[in-house]
């Protein structure tokens, strides 16, 4: 199908006499701030997950040896834009949202990185309760277009819209596929068998993710070489310890540089896959400004029937640490506010996939 | 040829029609000067652009200066980092030409390469120099060695002319130059006559003498010019007189051998100045002498024109003078020139004409040598080079030799000698090294030597006049002369010269490269080419000087 160039993207959706308003179009993402990804995450209470370590609260993990056990980095990141607004034949007003969605792995090559593999995509998600056909309609329509090598899918967004608001709900579903794209990376990277132990592959975020989008079912044996770090966590999450009133970030205010936490083993809902969570800390606290600046959470699956029976081998737990304490330099201190709980090659890849997007304002203008 | 780096433009820097920038590959290397070429494609016009390298930089992500002392440990110096930071190394390069007269900027992400020999020829114009003179090579970073010619109607006429050389002494680099060009255009050219000035030491006082330290390699390089690694030919040494029998009564520094060999050839000539032959020249001596009331002028006018000074020998003069210093004379003899005048202008010249070189009248014998300089200099033929020693001379009188030489020129090339026009060479080049003593920014404005100069430079173009001159610092030199010169050659310099206002239209990156050249590298500014360009030249042909045969 040749594109109109006079036709914007909303106005096949007039075609199918669906009532569309080109309103005010601005990115989501600038007004809605994300929630913690470990927002309802719960840990087994008191339940220490590794083989040693029982009693500790701290564990020094300084070593004067340079390790070096990353070769691969994943990050997904997205832009949603609010683009219009339009009206179901049941008389529901409800907004279109556009997103672009990028996953990628960056790979580090003698301390110099490289892209690695990178997938985009650009959405229009539309409210679900529409006609099939006339969705089937604009889909395919939409889905034709090619303005200068840009390209859409369309998706529905369903889901309560009485509990939370129609925005929230298309940018989860834009949220669950770039996670899709992420699981297929991991999953594409893992049957390419790049990953190694000392090449493994670090994830930007929580590796409870998984659990999140629409794909439930995951094969744990992939992350044998995986491990999720994140830069921010929940603050206020309770139960690590005895008093289970105490909030973790207490407790983690007291961790000094160089040291972690022993390994916790998370309660995920609805999953039960074993994920053990620990936290260090990776710039001296007295340089920092805020108490929790230069912590971040690391997660790993427990894949062997070893780990998810007895816990994780607290040498390997340490050498992770003590190969994450050597990826404190360089920083990206002036460029990225979080510089703190960033770790370069990480800032890298993310930066490399923000600048495969196209700017927001040609593509706000596309609509 | 690959590819060593993309253009890139961005909103901060765009590319235009007269600059870019591009990135460069890690494992590539350029250099200011080197000359690159890149494909500028407009629809169906296919074309490429040739530019010329200038500021290369390095740039990472980095904000500051403080993120980069955090990032290695909070100023751990021997902190290691796991991932280096992302850095890129970029250029900015001034476009020379395009090949199909494409004035579009270059778009973005477009391949950059070393262009080949073939291309650098294109780029600058050399395939289609009529009557080329070589001047040196062209080094790039790829190893690309161009040798490149000079246009000679803009070189010593008549599009253009004059030539300039400026730098610091020490480098032998100036005068090596000077010599290489004026044997490419001994080479190249049938019409043409040179006269050097050997102005310190005796550099250049063995012109026709091959150069015992050339080699293989060296002729190689003369050779890829396309000229033969030859001495001068058909040179005349002109000495000042010296009653010195040994020396073959020429007062120079080269030795006694030399001399004898010269003296064998006949190519040995010693200069005098006789009171009858020379009185009209002897404003010369005062050429830097500031007469702000025109008294010596005056005085010279008298001596000119009045009976009184006719037919007399120098010491005459010496006499007739001491009696114009007495109290009283002036208003004796009738002149209004007061008697403090004619006691200065004594106290002056007495110094001076006390040399050898003034004689009573010139001697036939030919074991002297004598010669009138300016009756020779009439007489110069095509082909020769003259070679005048003024190095053990006086300042004042090498104002008076080398006046006398530019007077001399100027009177043979305006037909005032007699002689047949066509045996007059077509273009007299006249080498001067230490141009700032004769026309610096600060002469005096009555300066005799300075106006032949401005005249030479002003108009000697279309008499066939040229003058390739050299000095340390090119801020000294009056404007006039520098602002005629079609042809600047840079050598090395210091920063406070580079920061004067003669630097002040050459880009930024080639005056600091002035600071750092090395032996034998000079930067060149010629009318045809649209930049300045860096080059190299080869060895001299000549016996430059006596520990040479020791080295």
């Amino acid at each position: 199908m040749v594109y109109d160039l006079k036709k914007r993207v909303l106005d096949y959706f007039n075609d199918v006499n669906i009532k569309c308003y080109q309103s005010n179009r601005f990115c989501l993402d600038v007004v809605h701030l994300d929630s913690y990804q470990d927002l309802d995450e719960q840990y087994m209470p008191n339940k220490i997950w590794e083989k040693g370590n029982k009693n500790k609260t701290f564990i020094n993990i300084n070593s004067d040896i340079k390790f070096d056990l990353f070769k691969y980095f994943l990050d997904g990141s997205r832009y949603t834009y609010k683009v219009g607004e339009m009206i179901t034949s049941s008389g529901k007003y409800m907004p279109i949202i556009a997103g672009q969605v990028a996953a990628g792995i960056s790979m580090r090559e003698n301390g110099k990185m490289k892209k690695y593999s990178l997938l985009r995509k650009n959405l229009v998600v539309i409210y679900n309760l529409i006609n099939d056909l006339d969705y089937e309609e604009i889909k395919c329509k939409i889905e034709a277009i090619n303005i200068n090598n840009v390209k859409f899918i369309v998706e529905r967004y369903k889901g309560n819209e009485s509990v939370d608001r129609p925005e929230n709900l298309a940018i989860a579903k834009i949220q669950s596929i770039m996670m899709e794209l992420e699981l297929k990376m991991i999953s594409d990277i893992v049957k390419s068998g790049q990953l190694a132990s000392d090449e493994m592959l670090v994830v930007d975020g929580s590796l409870q993710f998984m659990n999140k989008g629409e794909n439930n079912e995951f094969d744990e044996r992939m992350f044998k070489n995986v491990i999720g770090i994140s830069k921010s966590f929940n603050p206020n999450l309770r139960g690590l310890f005895k008093d289970k009133t105490t909030e973790v970030a207490s407790i983690l205010t007291k961790l000094k540089f160089g040291q972690r936490t022993p390994v916790y083993k998370l309660d995920v809902a609805n999953c039960d896959k074993i994920i053990g969570a620990w936290y260090m800390r990776i710039r001296p606290e007295e340089k920092v400004r805020n108490p929790l600046d230069g912590v971040i959470k690391i997660e790993k699956v427990a894949v062997t029937e070893d780990e998810k029976m007895n816990g994780f081998d607290s040498f390997i737990i340490d050498n992770i640490s003590k190969a994450l304490m050597e990826e404190r330099n360089v920083t990206c201190y002036g460029s990225d506010a979080r510089w703190c709980n960033h770790i370069y090659p990480m800032y890298l890849t993310e930066k490399m996939l923000k600048e495969s997007f196209i700017s927001a304002e040609y593509f706000m203008s596309l609509f | 040829m690959s590819i060593i780096g993309k253009i890139s433009a961005t909103e901060k820097n765009p590319t235009s029609n007269d600059e870019f920038m591009f990135w460069l590959d890690d494992k590539a290397e350029v250099r200011p000067f080197d000359i690159i070429k890149v494909k500028n494609n407009i629809g169906n016009k296919k074309s490429v652009t040739y530019a010329l390298v200038k500021d290369i930089y390095h740039m990472t992500d980095s904000t500051g200066h403080l993120s980069n002392y955090i990032s290695s440990d909070f100023g751990d110096v021997d902190s290691e980092p796991s991932t280096y930071r992302v850095g890129v190394t970029y250029a900015t390069a001034q476009i020379i030409t395009n090949n199909n007269d494409v004035y579009m900027p270059l778009k973005d992400g477009v391949g950059v390469e070393f262009a080949d020999e073939n291309e650098i020829k294109e780029a600058l114009g050399l395939d289609t120099i009529k009557n080329p003179i070589p001047a040196g090579f062209i080094e790039c970073t790829d190893g690309t060695s161009v040798p490149i010619a000079l246009n000679k109607e803009f070189l010593i006429g008549p599009e253009g002319a004059h030539l300039n050389i400026s730098g610091i002494s020490g480098l032998a680099t100036k005068t090596s130059y000077a010599m290489f060009l004026l044997q490419a255009i001994q080479q190249k050219s049938k019409d043409t006559a040179i006269i050097v000035l050997n102005v310190k030491g005796d550099d250049l006082l063995r012109l026709d003498k091959p150069n015992p330290l050339k080699k293989d390699e060296h002729e190689e390089l003369w050779r890829k010019s396309g000229l033969m690694c030859i001495p001068f030919k058909n040179v005349k040494y002109f000495y000042p007189f010296k009653h010195d029998e040994e020396k073959f009564y020429s007062n120079t520094s080269l030795n006694k051998n030399a001399l004898q060999e010269q003296y064998e050839d006949n190519s040995l000539f010693n200069y005098i100045y006789t009171y009858e032959h020379d009185k009209q020249n002897l404003d010369l001596i005062f050429s830097n002498v500031d007469d702000p009331n025109f008294t010596m002028e005056s005085i010279l006018n008298f001596i000119s024109e009045s009976s009184d000074f006719a037919n007399l020998s120098w010491n005459d003069f010496k006499e007739k003078l001491s009696n114009y210093t007495q109290a009283g004379t002036a208003k004796k003899s009738g002149n209004e020139i007061t008697v403090q005048s004619w006691r200065k202008f004594k106290r002056l010249i007495n110094k001076s004409i006390n040399n050898s070189i003034f004689q009573t009248e010139r001697s036939n014998n030919s074991k002297y040598s004598q010669c009138h300089l300016s009756d020779e200099v009439k007489k110069i033929e095509n082909n020769s080079v003259y070679v005048v020693d003024i190095a053990k001379v006086d300042e004042q009188l090498q104002y008076l030799v080398f006046g006398d030489i530019l007077k001399s020129v100027y009177e043979l090339k305006l037909g005032e000698t007699g002689r047949n026009e066509e045996d007059i060479p077509k273009k007299i080049i006249i080498f001067v090294d230490e141009l700032n003593k004769y026309a610096g920014s600060s002469s005096p404005k009555n300066s005799p030597i300075l106006k032949y100069l401005l005249e030479i430079t002003e108009r000697g173009r279309s008499e066939g006049i040229v003058l390739f001159s050299a000095e340390q610092f090119k801020s000294d030199i009056h404007d006039r002369i520098k602002g005629n010169c079609s042809t600047h050659v840079f050598g090395r310099t210091n920063a406070i010269e580079v920061s004067k206002s003669d630097y002040r239209y050459i880009p930024k990156v080639y005056t600091n490269m002035m600071t750092r050249l090395r032996k034998g590298e000079l930067i060149i500014q010629h009318s045809i080419f649209s930049t300045p360009l860096k080059i190299k030249f080869p060895f001299p042909s000549y016996y430059q000087r006596e520990k040479d045969k020791d080295e």
